[in-house]
């Protein structure tokens, strides 16, 4: 070939646009309401499907009729003129997840919400509706996630990859336990991997998602947190679409191989939600009004929630979904739901809540079915002893009215009870060790307290870390390793705590 | 209604004058209205709009008959595509005119 043909033959390329003709499939909006289009056209579009209006706006289709398909608007303006062209994208919802994310408070397709830039580079486009790893995929549930509350790690531990419920009325405390969770991911107890923390805010007053991102910050947890917020005063698909694209961001980690923690606070809110887009789409209404998948709504969510095997590179996905009952009724619809779902609950009672227990943990209406597992075998070891200990004590309650009257041996047990039940109150945003739990759940557990005063249990508390530390230094740290204690241990212990107890009497 | 249709329409565009006389007579008014609506649509479908910014070549029509078996192609001049061609058939539409390139570049732009 001569240069002159060369010559041309780039001149030739570089006179062409070189472009692709743009194949799309469109439709135009027949009709308007309620944040809800039906479009005609749209032959080859598919039921989850994005689309796009003229305008950039996007859209999820919820329905796809004969002639028709009904698309959820996803903006907080919904309002769209009839005739407007809509086309089809052939892609899922999806949003850019990276570590970029980090620190920030998003809404759920990624546009940060702090009014500060973001621009998030690298990372991956994840889907927010996708099918959960299959069981070969799996591990069990075998490394704690701790939330610093005694009571849940005690009692209802937390392993991660599980999904555990906090159920109970508003004004219970249970958002406090999930922030007290997130708070404690700051610390890396146990020696364990860190944990990525994803808050999702669902229907929530914008004056609270700010409080918390606020409690947040102030504690240095937004270090490892992502907040995804939609907020009651926006659009109802924003609030159905906010727990996916949070377990979108959450499984980004976890397929890396590191752990996370995905809070949904909370799901009876998303029920509502979803609720009040199945009826604007004319779907038929079930029981509560609900539409008929509401229960594969939140089955399909949390099921996302994994401990990877090894070869799939051991990451783990923890969720917290947070329900409302009202009036203390666990046996309502989306309560019963979720529960059925999750591997556990920890239910708070506002009665408890009302007569100072905090956290207001029912321990006879919690439960968690895996996370015994996970527990450090030192908790383990002790809270066994504690919990029994308690279930009499609960079953005897009742009668401590009759003080006196009784005999020797149940006065014993209530008197055990109320400094468990006092041992196991902990103030907000005061997250402990495992180190520092085993202790004080060993010496209420084990009858080492049944002599101090009730109103020195606290105090107690208090000083027990300090005395073990300072005094009991080896002691200290073949505890605070996790491992189970042997008989020696033991009785070096309850020696080490009875001296305290002593000097409290 | 597609159903329906089909029934009233034949393959080359007329109509079956006996099935559109049943449809008038038996149809209510809400019915009449989405058979309506259903046949605009199938008409539209039926017809390939071809907007052009320059004039039609020889090979055109027949490149349009290959693409669009059985469906009528009608060529309208469109100077404002600056150019190259946009296609509708239906609900699809291939866009290849520079007016098509500038936009998707501007949304592209947009979205960076």
């Amino acid at each position: 070939m001569k240069a002159e043909e060369l010559v041309k033959q780039i001149e030739e390329k570089l006179g062409t646009l070189g472009v692709r003709p743009e194949v799309a499939n469109v439709g135009r909006a027949i009709g308007v309401a309620d944040g809800i289009v039906r479009a005609d056209g749209l032959s080859r579009a598919g039921y989850g499907e994005q689309v796009e209006f003229e305008d950039g706006r996007r859209g999820l289709i919820m329905n796809l009729d004969e002639d028709v398909a009904s698309i959820l608007v996803l903006s907080e303006d919904t309002s769209v003129p009839e005739g407007m062209e809509v086309r089809a994208t052939g892609t899922p919802l999806s949003l850019q997840v990276s570590e970029d994310l980090l620190g920030r408070v998003i809404d759920p397709f990624g546009t940060a919400l702090d009014g500060k830039p973001l621009s998030v580079s690298g990372g991956a486009r994840m889907a927010l509706e996708k099918i959960a790893p299959g069981v070969t995929k799996r591990a069990p549930v075998d490394k704690p996630l701790k939330t610093g509350v005694k009571a849940v790690d005690a009692l209802t531990p937390i392993g991660r990859g599980q999904r555990q419920l906090l159920v109970g009325d508003r004004n219970t405390g249970k958002t406090a336990i999930v922030v007290d969770t997130i708070i404690n991911q700051r610390r890396r107890d146990l020696n364990l991997p860190p944990v990525i923390c994803v808050y999702c805010a669902i229907g929530q007053k914008r004056g609270n998602i700010a409080a918390i991102v606020q409690k947040l910050q102030d504690e240095g947890a937004m270090a490892y947190t992502i907040v995804v917020a939609a907020s009651a005063s926006t659009p109802a698909s924003m609030q159905y679409l906010a727990p996916f694209a949070a377990c979108a961001i959450g499984e980004y980690f976890m397929a890396k191989g590191q752990d996370a923690l995905v809070v949904y606070d909370d799901l009876s809110r998303h029920a509502w939600a979803y609720r009040q887009i199945s009826l604007l789409l004319a779907r038929p209404a079930g029981r509560e009004a609900y539409p008929g998948d509401i229960f594969y709504l939140h089955s399909r969510l949390l099921e996302r929630a994994a401990r990877m095997s090894s070869a799939e590179g051991g990451g783990s996905l923890t969720a917290l979904p947070i329900i409302q009952t009202q009036a203390g009724d666990i046996s309502a619809y989306i309560p019963t739901n979720v529960i059925s779902i999750t591997d556990g609950q920890i239910y708070l009672e506002t009665d408890l809540f009302n007569s100072g227990v905090r956290p207001a943990v029912n321990a006879g209406l919690s439960v968690s079915r895996v996370g015994g597992k996970a527990q450090s075998k030192a908790l383990r070891q002790v809270s066994g002893v504690m919990r029994l200990e308690l279930a009499q004590y609960q079953t005897l309650a009742a009668f401590s009215q009759f003080g006196s009257d009784l005999d020797e041996a149940t006065q014993k047990r209530i008197t055990r009870g109320k400094r468990i039940v006092e041992i196991l109150k902990q103030p907000q945003f005061a997250p402990m060790d495992d180190f520092s739990q085993v202790i004080a759940i060993h010496a209420a557990g084990a009858g080492l307290l049944d002599d101090v005063p009730l109103e020195k249990v606290i105090e107690f508390e208090r000083r027990s870390v300090d005395h073990l530390r300072t005094g009991h230094a080896a002691l200290s740290e073949k505890i605070a390793t996790g491992g189970s204690m042997d008989a020696a241990t033991v009785k070096e212990l309850e020696a080490a705590i009875s001296e305290l107890a002593r000097n409290l009497r | 209604m597609k159903r329906l249709v089909a029934l009233v329409l034949t393959e080359d565009g007329d109509v079956r004058e006996d099935v559109a006389a049943r449809i008038l007579a038996e149809l209510s008014r809400a019915q009449l209205k989405l058979f309506l609506a259903a046949l605009r649509r199938e008409l539209k479908r039926r017809v390939v709009q071809v907007a052009l910014a320059g004039d039609p070549g020889k090979g055109l029509d027949p490149a349009m008959k290959r693409a669009y078996p059985g469906r009528a192609v009608r060529v309208q001049p469109d100077r404002a595509l600056g150019a190259g061609v946009k296609v509708s058939a239906g609900d699809d539409i291939v866009d290849a005119s520079v007016q098509g390139y500038i936009r998707k570049i501007i949304e592209e732009l947009g979205s960076t």
